[in-house]
């Protein structure tokens, strides 16, 4: 063992290097140069814990390191082990951990030193440890420890004993076993687990029945590592509730045996029947063992059960992915129409994960349920499913129920889901089910029906919805003119508010400002000739978005929008106004609103103001928006309503 | 493609040698005219790129700190003209580039950033896309096991939002980042290298996200950052390169990078970075763009070259300089299978 001495070398040629990076170094040199194995990473921080006050600490560090087989820590254990000042109980642990790491055929001096010892501690220890000697060579100790005078000792021999012995140990352990108090029955189990005939196992049955400590029981089990254990852990875990913690400490000793075994327990577990068996098994194959094949049992053993828990249980573990849910489509399809929503709700979850499930014709009828939950969950699944399974073209039709539930969820649902699954064929027919709700006065609705026909509206039809809204939609802009951090050219009059003229171009200058940035003193400005053009609102919204419309970059700007539109007679109506960062209105030639939004840098600025009364004239009428921006987002939007606040279609 | 790559190259080499041979005046090259200016500071900067001592010995070019990403650009600068790797004037010079790259790769589990570069990704995208370009011009029978498990990696460190950032694991993402992997993708793909459609769609996605709204440029990343040139040039063109020349975004990302004041387009920041991904920007958007675009930047780049050596100063050095230089002024050439259309 040099490592010592690696490690001071190291620490005297590099002292200024941190310690992490000295014990890497020393990794690298013991372990990469001299090829041999790697150590498990947590290793030399035990190594180091070991010499810890702490005996928790200590106990730990004993534990990892055993578990691991560390060779380099059998010196300092062996330390421990022959430390007389050091507490009995860690002593004991060290010569555990000691065997455990050793791995052979030798017996330490130190074990039969403890296992003639006054002290029943050690003689404990000595127990537990001659069983972890390879062979035989530890049977004469125990044999002596079993009749010892005390009966912890007595039984913990046993077990080693029977470890080490197997069936052998049967004639002894048949003696000691006969009756046993409470205390000893973990121990007594762990030995007769691991001797594993058939009268040991019916006597491992028989008291398990009378155990009260399940916590010490299934430890014990789980301590022999036999695979013979696996039914009586099967039988604990039917017996134990869900809820308890003891069921997962269960699972957790299931886990760690062998498939072949496993199976065949369950195999025969769910063939007898009883719900609470398959519900068990149910849920072990959900938690960790997903077997196709146990899943065909589960079927078969459901024709006698009535239980809807035990049937809630069975679709969970058929429904993962890894239990092949195609294989049992019919079953869930069934399911579809259960009583019970959860079952049904079950099913669309089971049937989402089959790849040859066309969910949109599994879940027409379903879709519209009459448990609210149960409409959810299939719009969801539905949500999930391929685009190209959607009934392009009858989409509204499909979801008519659901997009005109009186259940706000459920609508709103239908509408995320009619927006994401929907294309340009869906328009017309969205928007003559559902136009009513764009001149509706609910907000919330109008709004949701109005993303929904957005996300599926052609290119034009993003406009027709934010008219039927109110929103003025059809527009010429004009732009842009230089504007500065102080709206210095939106307070001024430009020479398009004088007159406007839709075949006029004008000059204009703006300079290349981004970032907010105020131009810089000395930049040329830049020269252009600009006209009017057409623009259609290009938001559901109603929202202008002023910068597709318009010449790059935007910032510093200002532009027109001009709304030219006839009207029946005259009428008192209302107008909303907003945007981002500042605009003046006219109406008719009549000065009618104007706001600014304070500046904030990189974040939008809205002004807005809302209900003014105006007065419309019968014929045409004309709204101007001169509209500002510095720099972020910039848009304007215009709505009309009436006295009741329902919107006004402009034409 | 393969086919093409070839095709080009054959009609490259018996070119080139009657270029060498003749000298005319001027050669039109595509859609746009090769002066024999710009065709002077090409062949004069691969002069410098291959003189003796500039390239290392283990094949690589560049300081210590970006290698790879300046040896792939270097060897991309060759592959431009039409060279080949392994034969001809520049062959061995290609040749130990080709390797030099295989062996960080070999030597990093198919990673290729430089080690302890913090930004590798970069690296390793360009490496992925010189190797593709590479791919099938080459004899080094390695190129395409590397390729395969470069382009795993890269695979495998797109984040949720759909993009890529400085280390090869999926946490953040950037417009950069992104940009260089869809090249580098798209490339690795056109080489014959799988590369999953969702994979581009969803990177695609994320680029889109990084577009600002008011000017229609490209921000650093979806939340935030402010839209510039060189940015909005590289959003450009991978969204070219993911099939989306026509969309809105795309084409108003085009009409703000030729509404970029000439002033500021000759100092812009990150200046090489920029005219790389804008020259092929608008040499994809079109002839109109490209004819009016490429006299511009092919007239700045060649007033930059230093005459007494053919090099050009880059912001990580003279290789990076040059190699960016001449990929920029050689997207006429079409020699390399990204510079088509």
């Amino acid at each position: 063992m040099n490592h010592p001495c690696t490690f001071k070398i190291l620490q005297k040629i590099s002292p200024t290097l941190p310690q992490a990076a000295t014990i890497l170094s020393l990794i690298f040199f013991q372990f990469s140069a001299l090829g041999a194995p790697v150590r498990s990473s947590g290793t030399i921080g035990y190594l180091q814990q070991l010499n810890e006050e702490d005996w928790i600490l200590k106990a730990e560090a004993l534990h990892y390191l055993s578990e691991n087989k560390v060779q380099e820590a059998l010196e300092s254990i062996l330390k421990i082990i022959k430390d007389e000042k050091e507490r009995s109980w860690i002593r004991s642990k060290a010569l555990v951990a000691y065997c455990k790491i050793q791995n052979n055929q030798n017996v330490p001096q130190i074990l039969s030193t403890f296992a003639s010892s006054p002290d029943q501690v050690l003689r404990e220890g000595a127990a537990e440890s001659a069983g972890l000697i390879k062979g035989n060579a530890g049977a004469e100790i125990l044999m002596k420890l079993t009749s010892d005078k005390i009966k912890p000792v007595q039984f913990r021999a046993l077990a080693s004993y029977s470890r080490i012995m197997g069936e052998k140990a049967w004639p002894l352990a048949q003696k000691m076993t006969e009756s046993v108090t409470e205390e000893f029955i973990p121990l007594a189990i762990e030995s007769l687990a691991l001797i594993g005939n058939k009268d040991a196992l019916e006597r491992l049955d028989k008291l398990t029945e009378s155990a009260t400590n399940v916590r010490a029981l299934i430890e014990s089990l789980n301590r022999s590592r036999s695979p013979k254990t696996v039914p009586v852990l099967l039988d604990l875990l039917e017996k134990t509730s869900a809820d308890e913690a003891n069921f997962a400490y269960i699972i957790s000793a299931l886990s760690r045996n062998d498939n072949e075994v496993l199976s065949s327990s369950l195999r025969n577990l769910i063939r007898t029947g009883r719900d609470s068996a398959i519900f068990a098994a149910s849920r072990v194959i959900t938690i960790f063992f997903q077997d196709p094949d146990l899943g065909k049992e589960l079927l078969s053993a459901l024709t006698t059960s009535s239980e809807p828990e035990t049937l809630e249980a069975v679709m969970i573990a058929l429904g993962s992915k890894e239990m092949d849910p195609d294989s049992n489509k019919e079953f869930f399809i069934t399911h579809l129409k259960h009583e019970m929503p959860e079952i049904k709700i079950l099913s669309i979850r089971c049937l989402s994960h089959c790849s040859e499930a066309n969910l949109y014709n599994l879940l027409k009828e379903t879709i519209k349920d009459d448990a609210g939950s149960v409409s959810i969950a299939a719009i969801n699944a539905l949500m999930e499913a391929p685009l190209e399974d959607a009934p392009t073209g009858a989409l509204v039709s499909y979801l008519e129920d659901v997009l005109v539930s009186t259940d706000n969820v459920i609508r709103k649902a239908a509408f995320e889901l009619l927006g994401h699954a929907g294309n340009a064929d869906d328009f017309e027919p969205a928007l003559a089910m559902l136009g009513e709700a764009l001149s509706g006065t609910d907000t919330v609705r109008r709004e949701a029906v109005a993303e929904a026909l957005g996300s599926i509206a052609p290119e034009n039809g993003i406009a027709n919805v934010a008219r039927r809204q109110g929103y003025v939609s059809n527009w010429m802009v004009l732009g842009t003119f230089l504007n500065d951090k102080e709206h210095k050219a939106f307070a001024n009059e430009l020479e398009p508010e004088k007159n406007i003229d839709f075949e006029k171009t004008y000059p204009s200058t703006y300079v290349w400002a981004l970032q907010g940035n105020q131009r810089r003193d000395g930049e040329k400005p830049i020269e252009r000739e600009i006209g009017w053009s057409e623009a259609l609102v290009n938001k559901t919204n109603g929202m202008l978005m002023m910068g597709p419309l318009l010449p790059p970059p935007g910032t510093f700007s200002i532009a027109y929008a001009v709304s030219d539109f006839n009207w029946e007679k005259d009428q008192e109506l209302f107008l909303s106004l907003d945007g981002d960062d500042a605009f003046k209105v006219w109406l008719n030639g009549e000065k009618i609103s104007e706001q600014v939004a304070p500046y904030l840098h990189r974040q939008s600025c809205v002004a807005s103001q809302g209900n003014i009364k105006i007065k419309l004239k019968k014929g045409k009428n004309r709204i101007l928006v001169k509209s500002a921006n510095i720099e972020h987002e910039w848009w304007v939007r215009a709505r009309i309503t009436d006295a009741e606040n329902k919107p006004v279609e402009l034409f | 493609m393969k086919l093409i790559t070839i095709t080009f190259t054959v009609i490259s080499v018996l070119t080139l040698g009657k270029v060498n041979a003749q000298d005319p005046p001027s050669q039109s090259v595509g859609v746009a005219r090769l002066t024999p200016e710009v065709r002077t500071a090409i062949t004069k900067g691969l002069e410098y790129l291959s003189k003796e001592g500039s390239q290392r010995a283990d094949g690589s070019w560049g300081g210590d700190q970006n290698r790879v990403a300046e040896t792939s650009l270097t060897l991309m600068a060759f592959m431009l003209q039409g060279h080949v790797p392994g034969r001809g004037q520049y062959g061995r010079n290609m040749e130990n580039a080709i390797s030099f790259l295989l062996n960080v790769g070999q030597n990093q589990r198919g990673y290729l950033g430089t080690p302890r570069n913090h930004a590798g990704m970069y690296e390793h995208g360009l490496a992925v896309l010189a190797l593709s370009e590479a791919w099938g011009q080459s004899k080094n029978p390695r190129i395409k096991s590397a390729l395969t498990r470069a382009v795993d990696i890269t695979l495998r460190a797109q984040n949720r939002e759909g993009g890529w950032r400085y280390s090869p694991e999926p946490r953040d993402a950037d417009l950069s980042m992104t940009v260089m992997q869809i090249v580098a993708l798209n490339s690795a793909s056109e080489a014959g290298i799988a590369v999953p459609q969702t994979t581009i769609d969803k990177a695609a996605e994320y680029v889109l996200s990084c577009q600002d709204q008011g000017s229609g440029g490209f921000k650093y990343t979806a939340g935030g950052g402010e839209p510039n040139f060189a940015r909005t040039a590289a959003g450009v063109m991978s969204l070219i390169m993911c099939g989306k020349r026509d969309i809105k975004a795309t084409q108003r990302g085009i009409a703000f990078l030729k509404a970029f004041p000439e002033s500021k387009f000759k100092s812009t920041n990150h200046f090489h970075y920029a005219h790389y991904y804008a020259v092929q920007s608008m040499y994809q958007s079109g002839d109109a763009d490209f004819r009016a675009w490429y006299p511009k930047i092919s007239g700045e780049i060649v007033s930059k070259q230093n005459k007494n050596d053919g090099s050009w100063s880059g912001s990580y050095g003279q290789a990076y300089g040059t190699s960016l230089s001449i990929l920029i002024l050689g997207v006429p050439y079409r020699y390399l299978p990204i510079y088509q259309r």
